[in-house]
């Protein structure tokens, strides 16, 4: 389909569009043409991939100045689905292209996503490694620059890498032929061509028009200064999925440190030092040159050092102290060698003490001097100068020396930062272990030092998500001005999702996670109630989630007592999620298999134990939990998910209790307001699990009395508060059940009504839409002539909303009355 | 230790905690037996312990704990931990670790040497062990001797590099004094670098003094101020509670009085939007403060009245903008369009505002007249915003 937004032409793939599709493109579009950011919230489900790509692709191939775009998303599966979805998005352009010109314009576009080493390594060995560091260092050890030039020089000398090798006799810039590739189709071409994919793909970023990653790579500053410093100021960046941003953003400036890491570094100290004295009798002149370019300044001592050299790149260091020259006591080898060894003992001497401390940076910066000497300028250069002086001696199997490097950007963090960061040492794990195991705990407390140079440097971010309620709240802490700020309603044919708020079980007790309620039997019955009364009704699958792993276990032991199990096991099979991550894939494995109708015979013919039941599964799970975050219940996988409980955080966390403390001073948000709104957030990524799309159905049953209040369920997304409604919103166990049943009845008929013109959009009503656009603003301008007012207010607002539930709202009613029973 | 062992079994976590008998206890205590208690007092390193070993890194914030060591053993006597359960080992000028009771037995009679490399030693000369490795010890010690005269500061010199170079001088001469390299050599150049610059030490000691006292200080102040922070915090969210309970209250209270129930709920309703309405008021007041904060220059108060605003026509017959008087340049010296902040500017932008509109609307304002005179001056070229 093709259609024109604001002049611009859209080249959409599919024959239909979706209402909000649309708007989120209209939106999406203001926000590029502004050069401003944008948060967007758009139902799970509703394309946001596919409009997105779609709307940004035609605005490159219309301008002149094609601007890049960096699409981060969260997982690689959903890199890979992103990739995909862009390969259908040019397939479709290139059989719309008109003339030859579009046509070959087309057909040069680049498209690729990058991933980790691990997932693209083809070498026979080091690809069967486990762990990525260990993947990440046998790579560099075949590949940098110092091993290749000796490798090429004198062949067989050292071992090298075949793919990598070939690549050099590639043309520059021309290393794969244009089109887009999935992660899976660039490993094959790696296969076929004998060339590496990860070097590919790293050299190509600077020629490619769409390139796919992780959050991580434009956020970590670790990771960001090698692989998005080409990028230019004008690139569109997309951070899809991005309602836990603020927390990927602590997590990429914090480090945790432990007493083996300490003495792993100690030990890698020691190592420095033995090789130091090594290559002073065999080749002193590399250490000579090594010191003379830092006399010279750091700028050039790490110029141009290529993508193979870089192992582990610094935190951020701001421009201005990048020019500045290494201090001239940690310049020669040996004596920063020292001061390694002086910062990991006096670390090792904190990690004594039986008591938690919290201090600022600048308290533990002057401890440190006063203890050890050791100022705070040569500390901020600690991880530059560990880097040159790796290179300089040429170490590998650098994945050894991890603790050390973790040391140093450490010290360089805390030597950076004075602001938003707290340092904590928490002696024991929990409160009541009486053997120490200390964590020091270097905290970013401020979400948006980590996301600011981002938003310094790309004109236009825009974050989207299914579940980023209430959007006011990421600006705030991210510290930004987006100049769209938007959530879409979803537009319906028929109610295909059911949010029920269940506040009392069928013997009018209230039920709440609250902490001094949440143990009382009569709510673990009233919770078990809820399940066995479910389990009875729904088919296939059921999704439960609790607060926490704590309150899980208690209450299923709890359950166990009462017999409540047995109940539920007479319907379903019960699975449930632990800390282990491969215990809880395994469930979730056998959870599926028991839900997939097509397997089910398979599965009975093999004779297997858990699926000769066939009546679908319970799967128990954890908000914030592996099974909360991007593993998607589609279908007949969920078709309820409960949540017992509000899931707030765990409020006596020492590190949670200083944020806390942080945001409160610093911008102004209270403390109670945004525990209720993480905690909403998180209610709301875990129900929304259940719905991925406008042909799926499922009921959403939030189970406490907490629910029932309106400033709570405000934070929820717009597209699910619209159909909460007044009498689902305060129900008892018994109720509940009524107004599902009655649901499932509903839904289960044919759904034989004509969604074109309400929920799907053709050419036809895009264009009706924009002539009563143009004619509302024409309208507008009418009444606005001859005031002077500034024009920002006068800007018609598309109250599309109104229009389409108005028309929804007509045809609920002749659903509800034509249902043949 | 004590003629009834049971008895001293009994006593030993007492007589552990009560610390203030300890200097005493310990001068009074014969060779060969430790003196009880001062471990605990020591580990916590709290200012102002009274300590026969004052040598030790002096820590007031206890932070820092004494090193110590389940596998402990004195190299002298050879008591270990087991033997002796309060073991605690000293370390000598000479970096070598003894026990206390060895040291007592040892040196208390007077300057004796080392038993392990014959140097002679003081008792008062052997400080309480901090870091794990003696090698590092060693070396923070040389450097609180080197960093009190080695103190220049960066504005001490003209450039960054004399400066860095100056570093690695200081370096050099550390490295050399910790691994023992051409003593004499260093010592010379040491003293050559404190005659010449003796006035500088002192009055970069003192500068030093000053700031520690000054960083202190503002911690101190941000401390202060962010405990008043949470106090006003706490108190805000108390009354609002308070607020809160005493409308429930009057609800409670209304319906106990008979009042009308639909009628306490209106009033309950009015209250609360009021309420809200307020809350956002002041919200609203705090962003304001913050932006003009923000903005350098002060705005006009504008908009102190709310004029009703009534569609306006000029000209009804022919509406004359001026268009052929002027030619509009592509951007104007407008100093106040560029004081606002680029993301107010992309802010605007979607909503249509376009610079070069207000620009051709205020040339077209100022040129807008000159046809209608009756002198003819329609052929005039007006030059606008040279």
């Amino acid at each position: 389909m093709k259609f024109n937004i604001d002049g611009l032409p859209i080249v959409f793939p599919y024959d239909r569009i979706y209402p909000e599709q649309y708007s989120y493109m209209c939106d999406l579009k203001k926000t590029l043409d502004a050069q401003g950011h944008g948060v967007l919230e758009m139902p799970s489900g509703t394309g946001k991939t596919v409009s997105l790509l779609s709307l940004i692709v035609s605005y490159q191939q219309h301008s002149a100045h094609p601007r890049k775009l960096i699409y981060c998303s969260r997982t690689v599966p959903e890199i890979e689905k992103a990739l995909s979805e862009l390969q259908r998005l040019i397939k479709y352009r290139i059989s719309q292209a008109e003339t030859p010109e579009e046509r070959t314009k087309e057909e040069s576009f680049m498209g690729l996503g990058l991933t980790s080493r691990k997932n693209l390594c083809l070498h026979p060995d080091v690809s069967k490694e486990k762990k990525g560091k260990v993947v990440d260092a046998r790579c560099r050890d075949l590949t940098n620059s110092a091993v290749c030039e000796k490798g090429r020089a004198n062949p067989g000398s050292v071992p090298l890498c075949d793919w990598h090798e070939k690549l050099g006799e590639k043309e520059p810039g021309n290393l794969i032929p244009p089109g887009v590739y999935t992660l899976a189709e660039v490993l094959q071409y790696g296969r076929d061509e004998g060339v590496c994919p990860y070097f590919t793909i790293r050299r190509m970023m600077p020629f490619v028009d769409v390139i796919i990653y992780s959050f991580h790579y434009l956020l970590d500053p670790k990771v960001a200064e090698q692989v998005s410093k080409e990028f230019s100021k004008d690139a569109i960046v997309v951070f899809d999925e991005a309602h836990n941003i603020d927390n990927v953003c602590l997590e990429s400036l914090s480090i945790d440190l432990t007493r083996p890491m300490l003495d792993s570094a100690a030990r890698s100290v020691v190592k420095l030092t033995e090789k130091i004295e090594e290559i002073k009798e065999t080749d002193a002149s590399k250490l000579q040159d090594e010191y003379a370019k830092l006399v010279e300044g750091l700028q050039e001592a790490n110029n141009d050092v290529p993508d193979e050299d870089a192992f582990s790149a610094n935190p951020v260091l701001p421009d201005d102290l990048l020019k500045e020259a290494v201090p001239g006591n940690i310049r020669k080898a040996e004596h920063f060698v020292a001061f390694l060894k002086r910062f990991v003992e006096y670390l090792k001497t904190r990690m004594r003490v039986l008591h938690v401390v919290a201090e600022t940076p600048l308290s533990f910066l002057q401890h440190l001097k006063d203890i050890t000497y050791i100022e705070r300028r040569p500390l901020r250069f600690c991880a530059e100068r560990l880097q040159s002086l790796v290179r300089t001696l040429e170490l590998s199997k650098i994945d050894e020396h991890s603790a050390l490097q973790k040391v140093a950007s450490f010290a360089t963090l805390v030597a950076t930062y004075e602001k938003g960061f707290l340092l904590i040492l928490e002696p024991f794990e929990t409160e009541t272990a009486t053997v120490p195991n200390p964590i020091f705990h270097f905290t970013c407390l401020d979400p948006s030092l980590a996301i600011k140079p981002v938003f310094e440097r790309f004109s236009s971010v825009v974050i989207t998500s299914g579940t980023i309620s209430p959007l006011d709240m990421y600006p705030k802490m991210l510290q930004f001005t987006p100049v769209i700020q938007e959530s879409y309603p979803m537009t319906l044919t028929r109610n295909c999702f059911l949010p029920l708020v269940i506040t009392r079980g069928s013997d009018q007790v209230a039920v709440s996670s609250r902490f001094e309620v949440r143990n009382d039997p009569a709510v673990v019955r009233n919770f078990g109630s809820i399940l066995v009364e479910y389990s009875k009704i729904v088919p296939d699958g059921i999704v439960a989630f609790f607060p926490s792993y704590l309150y899980m276990e208690s209450i299923v032991a709890a359950w166990n007592d009462m017999g409540i199990l047995n109940e539920v096991w007479k319907n379903k099979l019960i699975f449930v999620e632990t800390p282990d991550a491969n215990e809880t894939s395994i469930a979730l494995e056998n959870y599926r298999r028991v839900c997939a109708p097509a397997l089910r015979g398979v599965c009975l013919a093999h004779g297997m134990q858990a699926c000769n039941n066939g009546r679908g599964a319970v799967m128990l799970s954890v908000a914030r939990g592996k099974v909360s975050e991007g593993i998607d219940f589609d279908h007949n996988y969920g078709r309820a998910v409960i949540m017992f409980g509000v899931p707030y955080q765990y409020t006596q966390s020492r590190i949670l209790r200083a944020r806390l403390e942080y945001l409160r001073d610093a911008y102004r948000i209270r403390e109670s307001e945004f525990l209720a709104f993480d905690a909403m957030r998180t209610a709301a990524q875990c129900v929304g699990r259940v719905l991925r799309g406008k042909t799926d159905w499922g009921l959403m049953v939030f189970a406490d009395k907490r629910y029932a209040r309106a400033d709570k369920r405000a934070k929820l997304p717009r597209w699910m508060n619209q159909y909460i409604t007044e009498t689902a919103s305060n129900l008892s166990t018994d109720m509940a059940i009524v107004l599902s049943k009655l649901f499932m009845r509903q839904i289960s008929q044919n759904p034989n009504e004509n969604q074109t013109g309400i929920s799907l959009w053709t050419l036809e009503h895009i264009e009706r839409r924009q002539a009563a656009e143009r004619e509302a603003a024409e309208q507008m301008q009418v009444d606005d002539r001859g005031s002077f007012e500034p024009v920002n207010d006068a800007v018609p607002t598309l109250d599309d909303d109104d229009e389409f539930a108005a028309s929804w709202d007509k045809f609920r009613d002749d659903e509800l009355v034509d249902v043949p029973m | 230790m004590a003629s009834n062992p049971k008895l001293a079994w009994l006593k030993g976590p007492a007589r552990a905690s009560s610390s203030s008998a300890r200097p005493t206890s310990r001068a009074a205590s014969k060779p060969g037996t430790p003196g009880p208690g001062n471990r605990p007092a020591n580990l916590n390193g709290k200012p102002g312990t009274p300590s026969a070993y004052h040598n030790a890194i002096k820590d007031p914030s206890g932070r820092m704990v004494e090193y110590s060591n389940k596998d402990d053993k004195c190299p002298v006597c050879t008591t270990d931990r087991y033997l002796n359960p309060k073991l605690r080992l000293l370390v000598s000028p000479c970096y070598h670790k003894m026990c206390e009771s060895c040291i007592d037995r040892l040196f208390t009679l007077g300057p004796a040497p080392c038993p392990i490399c014959g140097k002679i030693l003081r008792k008062s000369g052997f400080v309480a062990q901090t870091f794990e490795d003696l090698d590092v010890e060693k070396e923070v010690s040389v450097r609180r001797r080197i960093a009190r005269e080695f103190n220049k500061k960066v504005e001490d010199f003209p450039d960054r590099k004399s400066y860095d170079d100056y570093l690695e001088e200081v370096e050099d001469i550390t490295f050399n004094l910790i691994n023992g390299i051409d003593i004499p050599q260093t010592e010379a150049r040491i003293a050559a670098f404190r005659a010449a610059n003796a006035a500088l030490i002192e009055a970069n000691i003192q500068r030093d003094t000053a700031a520690a006292a000054e960083q202190a200080a503002a911690e101190e102040e941000d401390r202060r101020f962010r405990t008043e922070q949470a106090r006003m915090a706490a108190r805000e969210e108390e009354e609002e509670r308070a607020e809160r309970e005493r409308e429930r209250r009057a609800v409670i209270d209304g319906l106990e009085r008979g009042e009308d129930a639909e009628g306490v709920l209106r009033r309950t309703r009015a209250e609360a939007e009021r309420r809200a309405r307020r809350a956002q008021e002041v919200a609203a007041q705090q962003q304001r403060e913050r932006e003009s904060a923000l903005t350098a220059f002060a705005r006009p108060g504008a908009r102190k009245e709310v004029v009703p605003d009534e569609p306006h026509i000029a000209y009804l017959d022919e509406l004359l903008t001026g268009a052929e008087l002027y030619t509009l340049k592509l951007a104007y010296d407008d100093p106040v369009s560029e004081a606002v902040r680029p993301e107010m500017r992309a802010r605007w932008a979607v909503g249509g505002f376009r610079q070069a509109e207000s620009w051709q609307r205020a040339v077209s304002c100022a040129v807008m007249g000159l046809g209608m005179g009756t002198v003819d001056d329609s052929a005039m070229e007006v030059d606008v915003g040279a």
